[in-house]
């Protein structure tokens, strides 16, 4: 029982340990008093100029930011928070000194200065600034800790504004098919930013989470027994290992975060004689009250102190890519003989018959269907437990696949058509490839693979392949393959010996090829040029070529046919390129392999607008390339269905051919 | 009118299937339901039936083969005698489009590496070939490699010294005489005078040190280093816009040997005597006449003279080596009247300088000459 | 190598050469020294010692290069007698 908290008796409050918080009004006031400190300091460092950016206080909402974090005690349980995080991340981790740092852009920060107010991490605990953004993730997360069986549950807390957010359907959906112990927390505080809960949100809060079968609490943090109950709920999701939702009626009584509010006088007067926590004190006597809050102020100016210490947060050398150094790559025995499909089929069932972390998600993947394009057939029926058919939920599995990996798993994602990518962007382009940089601790080995390209008659929203906005994401892998490469080697690599978060073209007319090297050899990896080992860059062998044609994917039979004509009818030497990693660009591979060449040709099937062939001509005149060089690609239309139609708005033989003997 | 049966698709995502084979053969007499065909996928194998009653016109594919999903597998007439219609335009070949009498592009890029024209070699066919041009070539002398446009500032000064900003002054007339300061803005003058003198003076230098030949030009040359080293403006240069000034003077002089012209180069002709000076004139002349001058004799003159008097020429005006600011011309006397000459670079050197340079060479200076 | 044929050789070379300067060499005797009559220029000179060496299979040193052995014709026929 902590009925005087001083700085000496609190053990838990060094950010080394969760702090201990019995259900003691002295106790929860103390923590409660000194969250609300915290936040009234940041305020205060703020309107001195020492924070950077900006900061979203939970100023009112201390209790209902404890209630649930407090009930949390499993070592494997996490959490997953939001902009508005700093009740939810200092009851988790007691590390207020870390928390200012951190805000304050020192380098003694809990995460060193790159997260900030909104983007924490610390042990199970991860923050971060979309709104709905980490719901899949803590399924994802949920899922594993129910595969693995060891205890633990997730907890990912929202506003009331984040309703309006789709992820957060899809993510109640598949938390309820998949019945996995993920807590989902509304902190209802009847506001979103500025705009009151009426204009934004319709119907009941607590049906929201009925109507997916989720056993559902409403509480309000000015109840008596709000801690139990919360705690209660906590209790419910960890026996029962099913989902819950839990709504908490609450009251913000700072702005959204700084200046932003538009409430009337009348009703903060309302919100203040409400304040929970000023009740809460008021049940003691007003000598220990205030004993507990001149012990708070004492050590909320050591804990700034402490922060104020530490230097401005600094690189050493700024990191040229989030990749790390390059680990030897180990040889592999080449699998040919069958179809690029079959393949892939094998690798799937290799690496999951041999890595029990590896876990395939993705639609329709269950037998005898086995995936739109059958490259997972067989795969439910060996593992029915690691491959699921899920939802159609792009967003919601590509988080969900964050969550997996997060939690050490080595999840694929299967997306039917690569042109759904974009549903799931959000969570590649703000989540899988921003965690491992901004905390330390996080890898995220997630491969999303998707069929793409044309040649099908599929039509405008099935026939696209999104490489250039994919390869446009900062860390994001893009590996898009060709016939000549050894598809399940570059799966196998992808998955198991690569930690960043991957995207997997598989180019659906390669689907049936022969899957065969046919004389090509790997150009030599730069060592400077991550990954380029792992995933190498195809040349057929032509000593001073006339022309030599760069080009990836489902171009790689196309630009073959056009090589054949020009060497035969032309009398042309003509050298192939295959790239088979897009991003991070094997650039000095390229260059060096390249620089001296009189002619190149970017034969993409993407429109070449903004595309990957300009960066790799642009990396090429950087080198000082001096040759003739052209890309040639469609326009920026959408691909039509007719087939008439499609033919002539991908590049087809003639048209490459053509318009490469104008380069003579 | 014969009605087409079609290759069938098999599964939703393959558009070739393999024909395995035909089961009926052109002019036999099919009935609807009958099996005409079998064809499969990597899922499954497919009998192709006709739907209606009929003569076999004509087959599509080999066995083996994979056809296309869609395309016309089989002919079907009412009589075995119809024949198949030919509304399918044959897809127009690229040569089609481009004219079969353009070279190849193999034949252009060699053109264009050669520098040639196209309209000027034969043909053996109907298009310009690789081997046209190959022939073309062995059969005319190897022409020069295109020439490439010169580099902003071809080349580097090939001896030592000091590259120094130029003062306000020798910036402004750098910039008042060149339009682009990476050549020479080379001009000339000369001046008259008797050479009198100067055969005196050589003479007696031949007769006190025992010479074959009277050693007037290297005399007058070594006169010229004297002045050089005394005046460093005179063994300068312009490289990357900045004045650059010798160390040494090395001094490059004209020998013309079996039509062609030499500039054997005596280095650092500043430390040598007059005797010296004169042996080591003699001794690159010879080289030059046995054809043993090395590449390394012949590099980073500073200054220059010419000489002409032999054959007899009365004035020539000489073109300056590269990064050398001051070339001296001697030629013959008449009605014992001679002209020197200059020819000069005047982003460095003004007219008043190289004049006085000049005329400081109109008769010899015995001091100048014997003080080393 | 008979001398008198050497003399004659050598004479007509001095006399050709002069002649190319526009020089007159008639009647150049053999004792005459050939230096102090300025017919030769320092190229002529040297054409004749290449001409010397060809024609008499002979190679002159630098060192060799002095009016005690090329002053006169019969210095000249001397020297190329000797070492030839």
């Amino acid at each position: 029982m902590v009925s005087e908290p001083t700085a000496e008796t609190r053990p838990g409050f060094d950010g080394r340990s969760k702090p201990e918080l019995p259900l003691d009004p002295a106790a929860l006031y103390g923590f409660g008093h000194l969250i609300r400190g915290s936040e009234e300091t940041l305020l205060d460092l703020f309107s001195k100029g020492q924070l950077s950016g900006t900061t979203h206080t939970c100023l009112g909402q201390e209790l209902c930011q404890m209630g649930v974090v407090r009930a949390l005690n499993h070592d494997r349980d996490a959490i997953f928070s939001n902009h508005r995080n700093h009740g939810h991340f200092l009851t988790y981790s007691g590390d207020f000194a870390g928390l200012f740092a951190e805000i304050m852009g020192r380098e003694a920060g809990v995460c060193g200065g790159h997260g900030g107010s909104q983007h924490l991490a610390y042990r199970g605990f991860h923050s971060s600034g979309v709104q709905g953004g980490m719901t899949a993730i803590a399924v994802g997360e949920a899922l594993a800790r129910k595969q693995d069986g060891a205890g633990g549950i997730v907890a990912v807390i929202i506003g009331d504004g984040t309703l309006g957010q789709g992820l957060v359907y899809e993510s109640l959906n598949l938390a309820g098919v998949w019945d996995v112990p993920v807590l989902f927390v509304v902190e209802n505080n009847s506001i979103a930013q500025t705009t009151p809960t009426d204009m934004t949100t319709a119907g009941s809060l607590t049906a929201r989470g009925e109507a997916f079968g989720i056993q559902t609490w409403r509480v309000s943090d000015d109840a008596p027994d709000f801690f139990e109950r919360a705690e209660a709920a906590v209790d419910a999701v960890r026996k029962t290992g099913s989902p819950g939702f839990l709504v908490i009626d609450t009251m913000r009584l700072g702005p959204h975060s700084k200046g932003d509010d538009l409430r009337g006088s009348e009703e903060m007067d309302a919100i203040r004689a409400r304040d929970p926590l000023t009740r809460l004190g008021e049940r003691l006597p007003d000598a220990e009250r205030q004993a507990i809050e001149k012990s708070n102020a004492d050590f909320l100016k050591a804990a700034v102190d402490e922060a104020m210490q530490s230097p401005p947060a600094q690189f050493d050398e700024v990191p040229l890519h989030p990749f790390g150094p390059n680990q030897p790559v180990q040889a592999k025995t080449v699998q040919v003989g069958g179809t690029v499909r079959q393949a892939l089929n094998a690798a799937l069932h290799r690496m999951l018959e041999q890595s029990p972390e590896v876990i395939l998600l993705g639609e329709d993947l269950h037998d005898p269907y086995g995936g739109a394009f059958k490259v997972s057939e067989r795969l439910t029926t060996a593992y029915p437990d690691r491959v699921l058919s899920t939802p159609i939920s792009e967003a919601g599995i590509v988080g969900a696949g964050i969550g997996l990996a997060m939690a050490g798993k080595r999840p694929i994602v299967e997306i039917m058509f690569a042109d759904f990518l974009s549903l799931g962007m959000d969570q590649i382009y703000n989540h899988a490839v921003k965690f491992p940089p901004l905390f330390d601790e996080v890898t995220v080995p997630l491969v999303i693979r998707a069929a793409c390209g044309g040649g099908r008659g599929y039509g405008a929203t099935h026939s696209q392949t999104p490489e250039s906005l994919c390869a446009s994401v900062p860390g994001l892998t893009v590996i898009y393959g060709s016939h000549r490469h050894d598809a399940g080697g570059l799966l196998e690599n992808a998955v198991l010996n690569w930690d960043h978060p991957t995207v997997f073209f598989e180019h659906k007319l390669l689907y049936s090829r022969p899957n065969e090297p046919d004389g090509y050899k790997a150009l030599a990896a730069h060592a400077s040029d991550p990954a380029a080992g792992l995933f190498p860059t195809l040349q057929n062998g032509r000593d001073e070529p006339d022309i030599t044609i760069i080009a990836y994917g489902g171009m790689a039979p196309l630009v073959e046919v056009v090589a054949e004509e020009l060497e035969r009818e032309e009398e042309l030497s003509v050298e192939i390129i295959l790239p088979s990693l897009i991003a991070p660009l094997p650039r000095n591979t390229l260059i060096a392999a390249l620089s001296d060449r009189p002619r190149i040709v970017l034969a993409e099937e993407s429109p070449t607008e903004f595309g990957v062939g300009a960066e790799i001509a642009a990396s090429l005149a950087e080198a000082g390339f001096d040759g003739h060089i052209l890309r040639v690609g469609p326009p920026p239309v959408p691909i039509p269905s007719a087939r008439s139609l499609e033919e002539q708005v991908l590049p087809d033989r003639d048209r490459l051919i053509a318009e490469i003997l104008e380069m003579f | 009118m014969p009605r087409p049966i079609h290759v069938p698709r098999i599964n939703n995502n393959d558009d070739e299937v393999k024909l395995i084979a035909f089961l009926v053969s052109p002019g036999e007499a099919v009935k609807s339901g009958q099996a005409v065909a079998e064809v499969e996928s990597e899922k499954a194998t497919v009998v192709v039936e006709a739907e209606e009653d009929g003569f076999v016109i004509e087959t599509s594919g080999t066995q083996g083969q994979m056809l296309d999903v869609g395309a016309v597998l089989l002919w079907l007439g009412e009589t075995p005698d119809e024949t198949v219609p030919q509304n399918d335009p044959a897809p127009q070949s690229v040569d089609g489009q481009a004219g079969t009498d353009r070279p190849t592009a193999g034949a252009l890029a060699l053109i264009g590496k050669h520098g040639l024209s196209a309209v000027d070699i034969p043909a053996a066919g109907a298009r310009l070939k690789v081997s046209d041009v190959e022939a073309f070539l062995s059969g005319n002398a190897p022409p020069a490699e295109p020439e490439r446009p010169p580099a902003p500032q071809f080349g580097a000064p090939d001896a030592g010294g000091k590259s120094t900003e130029f003062s306000a002054y020798e910036a402004a007339m750098l910039h008042s005489v060149s339009w682009h300061a990476h050549e020479a803005a080379a001009t000339y003058l000369e001046a008259a005078y008797d050479e009198a003198d100067w055969q005196a003076f050589a003479q007696g230098f031949r007769d006190r040190h025992g010479l074959l030949s009277s050693p007037l030009v290297p005399l007058m040359a070594y006169q010229l280093v004297r002045h050089a080293s005394d005046n460093p403006d005179l063994n300068s240069t312009v490289h990357n816009g900045r004045k650059f000034v010798y160390d040494r003077v090395n001094l490059g002089f004209t020998v013309h040997i079996g039509g062609k012209l030499f500039l054997p180069v005596i280095h650092e002709a500043d430390g040598m005597n007059a005797r010296e000076f004169v042996d080591a004139f003699a001794g690159l002349h010879r080289s030059a006449m046995r054809g043993k001058l090395q590449p390394a004799d012949m590099k980073g003159a500073t200054i220059a003279i010419s000489s002409m008097a032999r054959w007899p020429v009365l004035r020539h005006m000489p073109i300056l080596p590269p990064f050398v600011s001051l070339m001296v011309a001697h030629s013959a006397p008449q009605d014992g009247r001679s002209i020197l000459g200059a020819t000069y670079d005047h982003r460095v050197l003004d007219g008043a300088a190289a004049f006085q340079a000049l005329n400081h060479l109109t008769s010899p200076d015995d001091k100048e000459i014997t003080s080393k | 190598m008979d001398p008198d044929t050497a003399r004659q050789q050598i004479r007509d070379k001095i006399t050709a050469l002069a002649e190319s300067l526009g020089n007159k060499a008639d009647g150049l005797g053999d004792d005459d020294f050939i230096p102090q009559l300025d017919i030769l220029d320092s190229a002529a000179t040297m054409e004749l010692i290449m001409w010397l060496e060809q024609t008499y299979g002979i190679s002159i040193p630098d060192d060799d290069l002095t009016i005690e052995n090329f002053g006169t014709i019969n210095l000249i026929a001397g020297y190329v007698t000797k070492n030839g």
